[in-house]
């Protein structure tokens, strides 16, 4: 008797755990005309689910080295002296002090980033989704507002600051423009002064430091030169007649251009290291050296940093270079000298890593510490804002420009 | 998802990553549909759910392979029928059990082995629990936190004195609108603020096959982690999310907490994935001092 | 709420400061007013373009410029002094995450006459299908030839798989979300609707298709149940019949497979058994509790209903039987092969054996490639065994009567070689372990 009621209660429990779906299977031919496919989930992906390092910047006195991550779009700070011992020098990831990350901070597509030791502030700039550098006080962490944020113009790469001029200098790629603010520049803000035009020779600026001691600006340049375009009232269009400015795209060697600190406007710069002999290919970050008296190159390009003599010009070999397989350096974006320690960080777009080395280091030397944002060995995609793609059928190879 | 086991990853693991150990085989006695997991910090052990067997499964932490529980709860007179979810108690030493047929939660001695009664059990009317999701206990302020899915009651957070028994009513239920709950699973306590953090995995699965282009889910309503305060009653909405296409979360069904570290983890079931995320903002410094 | 109404009033000064700033800046700017004027409509013109369209030369044109482009971002919340009302957090994105970026190999089967082999993928809910010839020995990824996937397919945690060779139809079977049976031509692809379409209830596995009597039979993991079905049933259609109850000893069951020859069923069982309902346990007389049997390999009448027996049932410890996953069955040689989960082995038996038996052949070892096998399948035309690792991205193919610890005829791999399988499967809970951190998930 049991067994039979039983058995009535467990065709009914299956049949009531088919029926409950009835609402949301019941096949009739629909005529709806939404458009088909749409939420398809991806056969194959490839993102970094690491940060990618960019820029680098180092506070002994505080004992702190940060690094802006654009592809996770956040700031990563480490202890400048802990972070590449234990783990970190097995190839374990470093872990961070703190990480700034989160739709409240405003960090995207971020590049240049500097340190304010005396009021202990971090400043970086979002390159080409938001146009905007952001300044977070060193205590920040997660998803927290920016202390302020101003307004650059599009393209903003190399950060550098001056207590003596009290100012902020921010390097435009696309504009060839070397662009100065107040320092406490908050929100929308004229520049106080500018150095842009045909005679100082910027292309594609990307690094800049500021040599407070000896009064100079130095500016990383790549050498692409869009053409210096002007509103002609309905729009901006390439000035084929208006006034006497370069006009037409070309493409010249890479440079490391020094200013007066004061220049402005359409200054010529006071040297140019330029040509076949210093080896620069892609320079990305800059950096003075006090201690050497000298301009440290993230040189991106053969994955080397170059130090050149303050005082070099024209057509000259680095005093020295870091380089080689033992270096750990791979697609450097970044350099900071670390005057207290004596020491030179590069930030590694190649790898997830950033190194420290002595100041005085040359050749093919292994570095100190490394910081590492994913174990050793992790590749790195390196997308970095792509926006387009193609697909190589010969090869069955995707290509993918940032 | 067909395959009971479970997975161990590396704290910082990364990516296409594959776990440091897996516990599985005949003889480690999972089943499928093991809907809570819980660590025992204290004697370094790990507590699941075996809802296909009707048991409890304690294991060595450091377990791997097929390595057998270390005690197993199971049996008529523990009253389980199939076990959703689990947490453990250190303070008070019990194990808490939550089922969603049963409809009840029950409390267990910590180191109970075999066929063992419980403690303690709320089941009943008045308790408004349906299918129980998620079960954790506040040491310090002596309360049950439930979280129960219902198809005509409430589905929410309820609250409960940590030695209730029998047919009681919650001392408070998070629930309504506002608060966003439409699905929910796991829920963890951080005890030193008095916060609970929810999966409330929301997202209805709603294939209809009439439609143009069906979706299997619902997306008009995603799921999130959501943080509530354990004094909260009412439709309140929660006082800390992570939320939104960034967070990478579809269904998150299971949510774990690393107070050191100051990092959320989520188990998302839909899209098969694990998402860590860093949180200072739920864990301030003078609660939390950070992890060396 | 005069806290959000202070708010209110602090933004909109920001707001009015931020106006003066802007005609401020307007008079600083004299000398370039004309080009004000033209640039703030330039703005407005092109503000649609968030790219590198146009370079202003003035410096507050360039300020400005870049002030649209920020605008139009709502950057200026981020300037404002907004009193927090908002919850904590947001949108954040994970510092870290684990997802498989590959799909899973999970149930296989084998159409020999249409030189096919079907995978089902249940880490992205998609069918694939492969030429039987694809993978060899290449360490790189195998093309399928085709895949069904996408929202329309209604495949979500998709199990076990079945053919009907005749017909040639695919039937997939979604495990705990999804509580669906799908049916698909063999020669439809991408976001494709089902054929049709069968609700089935909570926790089905295994799927077996009987062409005799136009049948279908699908394992239930959860009410230890193997419920039949009309083979071309759609909807909510009721099942023919139900095997369900304690003289059934189903217990967890997964793999099935259908015998039309000798007119019986086989099951393989995990053994997990526990009640379903604490009325249903009244009803039999009170609660019993949960248990673990051994796992078994039950063989049942085709017609097989209600609570009756099994006819015989492998089980022991001579089996080796360990998380009996998928089953296939070699008519023509009399013999059933069991993907055996638990030792990363296959096991072959006669297919009329029973009690504490020991297999007729093992393929296990390190040398096999077997990894967390899954899914098992015969192709007696080729004289070839098939299966799929979960705990692997490969299918290996051995010859049919492989024994011991052999390298597998051919590898198909859908992650290049090396790459870890994540191994999570509509995971439900998390833990962390403080003292190792490390992070726990039951599947």
């Amino acid at each position: 008797m049991i067994k039979k009621l039983a058995a009535g209660r467990v065709l009914r429990v299956a049949l009531l755990a088919a029926l409950a779906t009835l609402g949301r299977a019941a096949p009739r031919e629909s005529k709806s005309s939404k458009p088909s496919p749409e939420d398809i989930p991806p056969i194959r992906m490839i993102a970094d689910p690491y940060p990618a390092f960019n820029g680098i910047a180092v506070d002994a006195a505080n004992g702190i080295v940060a690094m802006s991550d654009p592809n996770r779009k956040s700031v990563v700070l480490y202890d400048r002296a802990r972070a590449g011992q234990g783990g970190a020098s097995r190839g374990d990831a470093s872990v961070p002090l703190r990480q700034i990350m989160g739709p409240d901070s405003f960090l995207g597509m971020i590049a240049g980033i500097i340190l304010d030791p005396r009021r202990q502030e971090i400043y970086t700039a979002n390159n080409d989704i938001e146009d905007t550098v952001v300044v977070m006080p060193y205590g920040a962490s997660g998803n927290v507002k920016p202390a302020r944020v101003f307004s650059v113009p599009h393209q903003a790469w190399g950060l550098a600051l001056s207590d003596v001029a009290d100012q902020i200098a921010v390097t435009v790629e696309v504009q060839n423009t070397l662009v100065f603010y107040r320092r406490q520049v908050k929100g929308v803000e004229a520049p106080v002064r500018i150095i842009r035009g045909a005679d100082t020779g910027l292309a594609d600026p990307h690094g800049v430091y500021w040599d407070e001691a000896h009064n100079e600006i130095g500016v990383a340049n790549h050498g692409n030169f869009r053409g210096i375009v002007k509103n002609r009232g309905g729009g901006c269009a390439p000035s084929l007649v208006v006034e006497n400015e370069a006009e037409a795209g070309e493409s010249r060697p890479p440079s490391i251009r020094i200013f007066a600190a004061t220049a402005r406007n359409n200054a010529k710069p006071l040297r140019v290291i330029q040509g076949s002999r210093t080896g620069l290919d892609w320079p990305m970050g800059v950096a003075y050296d006090p201690q050497h008296d000298a301009i440290v190159v993230a040189n991106n390009g053969d994955s080397s940093v170059l130090i050149f003599g303050r005082t070099s010009g024209g057509d000259v070999a680095p005093l020295r270079s870091i380089r080689g397989g033992r270096t750990g350096i791979s697609r450097p974006m970044g350099v900071a000298i670390d005057t207290l320690k004596g020491e030179i960080w590069v930030s590694n777009w190649g790898d997830h890593s950033a190194l420290a080395f002595d100041s005085g280091a040359r050749g093919n030397v292994a570095p100190k510490r490394t910081i590492r944002s994913a174990p050793a060995g992790t590749p790195t995609p390196g997308f970095g804002n792509p926006m387009a793609l193609a697909y190589d059928s010969k090869r069955d190879e995707l290509l993918v420009p940032n | 998802m067909s395959v009971p086991r479970i997975l161990v990853f590396a704290r910082l693991a990364n990516g296409n990553e594959g776990p440091v150990r897996v516990i599985e085989g005949q003889g480690t006695k999972l089943s499928r549909t093991m809907h809570g997991i819980a660590y025992d910090s204290v004697h370094d052990e790990i507590v699941v759910p075996v809802h296909l067997g009707g048991a409890v499964l304690v294991f060595r932490a450091s377990a791997t392979g097929e390595e057998a529980p270390i005690r197993i709860i199971q049996g008529p007179h523990t009253h389980i029928l199939r076990p959703e979810t689990v947490n453990v108690d250190v303070k008070n030493n019990e194990i808490v059990v939550g089922e969603d047929v049963g409809q009840d939660v029950m409390f267990f001695p910590r180191e109970a082995n075999g066929d063992v009664a419980p403690l303690r059990t709320i089941r009943g009317p008045k308790t408004g629990l349906d299918e129980v999701r998620g079960v954790t206990v506040d040491p310090v302020r002596n309360l049950l936190v439930v979280s129960s899915r219902s198809g005509k009651g409430t589905t929410g957070v309820f609250i409960f004195n940590r030695t209730d028994n029998g047919d009681v009513a919650p001392r408070s239920v998070i629930a309504g609108p506002k608060s966003g709950i439409i699905r929910i699973r796991q829920v963890e306590v951080e005890p030193e603020q008095g916060k609970i953090f929810v999966a409330v995995k929301n997202n209805v699965e709603s294939y209809r096959f009439a439609d143009g282009s069906p979706s299997p889910w619902n997306p008009d309503k995603p799921g999130f982690i959501g943080v509530w305060d354990i004094n909260d009653n009412g439709d309140v909405p929660p006082r800390g999310v992570i939320k939104g296409p960034a967070s990478e979360m579809v269904w998150p069904a299971g949510v774990a907490l690393n107070p050191g570290d100051r990092e959320v983890y989520t188990i998302d079931s839909v899209s098969n994935g694990m998402y860590s995320y860093y949180m200072p903002e739920f864990f301030p410094a003078e609660k939390h001092p950070k992890r060396q | 709420m005069p806290e959000r109404r202070t708010a209110w009033l602090m933004s909109a000064g920001a707001a009015l400061m931020f106006i003066g700033g802007c005609f401020n800046l307007f008079f600083r700017a004299t000398p370039s007013l004309f080009h004000f004027g033209t640039q703030a409509s330039v703005a407005s013109d092109d503000a649609a373009d968030d790219d590198d369209s146009c370079a202003d030369t003035t410096e507050l044109a360039m300020a400005m410029t870049a002030w649209r482009q920020t605008q139009q971002r709502g950057i200026h919340s981020a300037l404002s002094t907004e009193v927090e009302t908002a919850p904590v957090g947001g949108d954040i994105a994970p510092a870290r995450s684990v997802v498989d970026a590959y799909a899973s190999l999970h149930s296989v089967a084998v159409d020999p006459d249409a030189n096919q082999v079907m995978v089902s993928d249940s880490n992205r809910g998609a069918i694939f299908f492969y030429n039987r010839s694809a993978g060899g020995n290449s360490s790189q990824i195998a093309n399928p030839e085709r895949v069904i996937r996408g929202p329309s397919t209604g495949m979500m945690f998709v199990a076990g798989i079945a053919l009907d060779t005749t017909d040639r139809e695919v039937f997939a079977v979604n495990n705990d979300i999804g509580d669906r049976m799908e049916v698909f031509p063999y020669d439809v692809e991408g976001n494709t609707k089902p054929k049709r379409v069968l609700s089935v209830p909570h926790g089905a596995w295994g799927v077996a298709l009987n062409p005799m009597r136009k049948e279908v039979a699908v394992s239930i993991e959860h009410p230890n149940t193997v419920v039949v079905y009309r083979r071309e049933a759609t909807g909510s259609e009721a099942p023919l019949r139900v095997l369900r109850g304690p003289e059934t000893e189903l217990a967890d069951p997964h793999g099935i497979v259908v015998d039309t020859g000798h007119d019986e069923m086989l099951v393989a069982n995990h053994g997990n058994w526990a009640p379903l309902t604490r009325e249903e346990e009244q009803a039999q007389g009170g609660l019993r509790g949960g248990h673990f049997a051994l796992p078994s390999i039950n063989t049942y009448a085709i017609d097989a209903k209600g609570d009756d027996k099994p006819i015989r049932k492998i089980q022991g410890a001579q089996t080796q039987l360990n998380w009996p996953m998928g089953l296939s069955l070699d008519a023509t040689h009399d013999e059933i092969a069991v993907a055996n989960y638990g030792t990363n082995s296959i096991l072959a038996f006669r297919r009329n054996a029973g009690g504490d038996v020991a297999p007729l052949r093992v393929i296990r070892g390190d040398r096999t490639g077997i990894l967390g096998p899954m899914g098992v399948a015969i192709d007696v035309k080729n004289d070839e065994l098939w299966v799929t690792n979960y705990r692997d991205h490969t299918a290996v193919v051995f010859a049919r009567t492989a024994n011991g610890n052999v390298a597998p005829k051919r590898v198909l791999r859908n992650a290049p070689a090396g790459t870890p399988a994540v191994g999570f499967g509509n995971p439900g809970a998390i833990a962390y372990d403080s003292k190792r951190g490390q992070i726990l998930v039951p599947n």
